[in-house]
């Protein structure tokens, strides 16, 4: 409940593998950042396709600001690009999940915490318009065209005036 | 005692002595440095040329010949080949020299050999030998090099004095070989960078530090073109230059072209941000990467606020998923985007914008760029037109309307005209010959009268034809748009509508007709609204118990005395309000057009209270029905 109370951000960003992860080593990585992100209440969703990496992260900005540091400036990635960092009032995500292709994708399937990047739910209607759109974007750009237009429009989300112009 | 010490002093000196005795050149006294340059078999007792030595004949020869002819002989850096126990053979270098022994100063009886090991000096020499010509050849290549180069190359020691300056200085400049460099240098400096230039090169040598400046240098034609000087210090000792060497490369055409380059993209920049409309660029992945200053200066948002999607949350609320949604599609199939959207401005107004966006490949990738145009007023003008159009296709129907029925109404009393004047000929008689010609001119009129009014009601009715009930309207969208047509006269009354169609959404009725009515009735609520309170219309759409469609109009307007047997209120040119501009064909058409289609119209009216039309669509299929 504390938490809720406590100012929150989000961050968003985009970079590439420095060279492409095997099933086991994105399987280990899902471990460990469901582990470390549990342990420090980070939220979010991380998207994996072919060396390209985006994650949104939701959190207090005293965790995630020196985390993305620490993302940043991890060897396994390059060109790590920001696209957003702004204050929210609530969550999207109830916990820490990723999506990627699988080079093998049987068995990831019961993972827990992991997505089939055509299973990807729509981006959360907690999210402002702005933010839902970026999520898409970023999802466009890790996995390509065929998973945006392969995905049905969802409905019109309703949105009311307070969540739509409080992202601004 | 002293010749044993002397002796003693001979086998151990670092030089090579031997004596040699007789004319077979037999060894008297050899020691141990000697025995390095002639092998461990020469010893005392053994005869030259008996001894396996490791000298070379030349050196054997020489010896021979000194004995003989009695003439000393020295060599300097004599190369030897020599081997001990534990060293394999290597070359070294001795001094030689051999002196004749002579007995009672007469013959030579015996030879003295002296060597002394001189291979450390000699290969110095020879490594310094090397050096020199090692250096010469640097030195040309240095020279060529610095002479080739397309720079000019110069050194300056530490009082500023130039030392070397290569020859491109005499060729860029035109100066004469003579030229004093020193003092022509400085005057060949712009004189906007002359002190500038001087300071810093003054700085450079007082700190001990290279430099590297711009400036422009006169050349040999009188242009001043831009160059680029770089030095560095050549330290001996630490902090202790002593000179300065540098290059001077001409960049007059690159520092051109990066100042047209600055310029142009200035303009660009001044020119995206004075333009009065939105402009921004994106990214491959549809992220806004710039947004012109107009953007920020019409939303009243920061950079930071609109961020890379920001630009959604400045769109009517209604309006974001839509677009949302139609941004993601473009930038994944990059088909070009463009729609009409409400924009809000910083002051929470929202104007209509076109947004356009279109990519751009070229060498630096794809990229997106898009404008938002303000149609603010062209969108009002539309909306005015439209109205106007619609009112105009209102009052035509209307006026069509009329006169097909105007004429249908009028040819009954032609016919009755037509049978009074047939019973008139019939029975009276005429005394005056010339009114049997009148009789006839009246037939002519009533024929000509029938004929004018059929044709017209046919002419009529033939238009008309598409008029009839095709399908079944949305009555909340005709309403809307009767409605909005009359917005301003409802404006200007400060009119309130109540529409409540849920229990009868739909009729089935020609689109034309409904609106007529609706229009007519409408309009006539506002038109006789009562001066003193606010006009309050309900329309109110339903079915009767046996499904009949009805439309009930009410107001709270005059109100009309429907007892008045002077104004029937369905009449032809009969007016209620007279005192109000108006025609009276208003609710004579709607009644005509509601019983073309079977229906009927009902009217409650109170004066100063209001009124309430009940329009029966169609025809009643009970026994309910008042007509």
């Amino acid at each position: 409940m504390l938490a809720t109370l406590l100012a929150m951000i989000h961050l968003a960003y985009m970079s590439r593998a420095v060279r492409s992860l095997s099933d086991q080593e994105l399987q280990e990585l899902l471990n460990q950042c469901r582990r470390d992100n549990a342990l420090h209440n980070v939220t979010g969703i991380l998207f994996y396709s072919h060396g390209n990496i985006a994650q949104l992260i939701e959190g207090e900005p005293e965790v995630l600001e020196p985390l993305f540091e620490r993302i940043a400036q991890d060897g396994r990635h390059s060109h790590v690009r920001k696209l957003v960092q702004r204050t929210i009032s609530k969550r999207s995500f109830a916990e820490w999940s990723m999506a990627f292709h699988p080079l093998e994708p049987t068995g990831f399937a019961a993972l827990q915490g992991f997505l089939l990047p055509q299973l990807i739910p729509p981006p959360p209607s907690t999210l402002t318009i702005a933010d839902a759109l970026l999520v898409d974007l970023v999802r466009l750009a890790v996995f390509g065209s065929e998973s945006v237009l392969a995905v049905t429009a969802p409905a019109p989300s309703g949105p009311t005036a307070d969540s739509s112009l409080a992202g601004g | 005692m002293p010749e044993q010490h002397l002796e003693d002093i001979l086998r151990h000196i670092p030089a090579g002595v031997a004596t040699l005795q007789g004319t077979e050149l037999q060894f008297s006294f050899v020691n141990e440095a000697m025995r390095l340059v002639l092998g461990q078999d020469a010893r005392e007792g053994q005869t030259l040329a008996s001894c396996r030595s490791q000298l070379p004949a030349d050196l054997r020869e020489v010896i021979q010949q000194v004995y003989q002819t009695g003439q000393p002989f020295v060599t300097k850096a004599y190369g030897l080949f020599v081997a001990t126990a534990d060293r394999p053979a290597q070359l070294r270098y001795f001094d030689l020299a051999l002196e004749p022994v002579r007995e009672a100063e007469e013959v030579v009886s015996g030879l003295l050999l002296f060597a002394v090991d001189v291979t450390a000096q000699e290969q110095a020499r020879q490594q310094a030998y090397q050096l020199a010509l090692d250096t010469r050849r640097l030195d040309a290549r240095l020279r060529v090099l610095t002479e080739t180069v397309p720079q000019i190359t110069f050194t300056i020691d530490a009082q500023g004095r130039y030392e070397y300056v290569s020859p491109q200085w005499y060729y860029f400049t035109g100066q004469p070989p003579i030229a004093a460099v020193d003092a022509v240098w400085p005057l060949l400096i712009h004189p906007d960078d002359r002190l500038r230039v001087l300071y810093q090169a003054e700085n450079a040598r007082r700190t001990g530090t290279g430099w590297s400046y711009e400036y422009r240098l006169r050349r040999h034609d009188g242009q001043y073109r831009w160059v680029l000087s770089r030095a560095l210090p050549e330290l001996h000792g630490p902090g202790e230059p002593v000179f300065w060497h540098g290059a001077l490369t001409e960049i007059h055409d690159q520092r051109e072209l990066a100042e047209a380059l600055r310029r142009g993209k200035a303009e660009l920049r001044f020119l995206a941000d004075s333009i009065p409309e939105l402009i921004w660029t994106a990214t491959t992945e549809g992220f806004i990467d710039y947004y012109n200053r107009y953007t920020t200066d019409y939303s009243g948002l920061t950079l930071d606020e609109l961020g890379p999607t920001g630009w959604v949350s400045l769109l009517h609320p209604e309006e974001q998923a839509e677009a949302a949604r139609y941004w993601v599609q473009s930038i994944a199939s990059g088909q070009p985007f463009e729609g009409e959207y409400r924009m809000r401005r910083h002051d929470g107004f929202y104007r209509w914008h076109i947004i356009r966006a279109r990519q751009l490949v070229d060498e630096r990738g794809l990229r997106w760029f898009g404008t938002c145009t303000d149609v603010q007023d062209q969108h009002l003008l539309h909306q005015a037109l439209q109205t106007q159009y619609d009112e105009l296709a209102r009052a035509h129907h209307d006026l069509d309307t009329f006169v097909y029925t105007a004429s249908h109404d009028l040819r009954q009393p032609a016919l009755n005209l037509r049978g009074l004047f047939e019973e008139l000929r019939r029975t009276a008689t005429f005394a005056d010959p010339d009114e049997g010609a009148i009789l006839a001119m009246v037939n002519d009129a009533l024929t000509q009268l029938d004929t004018t009014l059929h044709d017209l009601a046919a002419t009529v009715r033939s238009q008309r034809a598409h008029q009839e009930p095709v399908e079944i309207l949305d009555l909340a969208l005709v309403l809307e748009e009767v409605l909005l047509g009359l917005l301003p006269q409802a404006q200007l009354r400060q009119a309130q509508f109540e529409v409540a169609i849920e229990n009868a959404p739909g009729l089935l009725y020609s689109r034309a007709n409904l609106r007529s009515v609706v229009h007519n009735l409408v309009s006539n609520a506002l038109k006789f609204a009562h001066p003193d309170r606010q006009p309050h219309i309900k329309l109110h759409s339903y079915l009767t118990a046996d499904g009949q469609p009805v439309l009930e109009i009410s107001d709270n307007g005059l109100g009309m005395d429907l007892t008045n047997p002077q104004a029937p209120v369905f009449q032809l040119f009969v007016r209620q309000h007279p005192h109000i501009e108006g025609t009276g064909v208003g609710l004579y058409l709607v009644q005509r057009i509601i019983t073309s289609q079977g229906g009927h119209i009902e009217v409650a009216s109170t004066p100063n209270e209001g009124s309430t039309f009940t329009i029966y669509w169609t025809r009643a299929t009970s026994s309910k029905a008042q007509h």
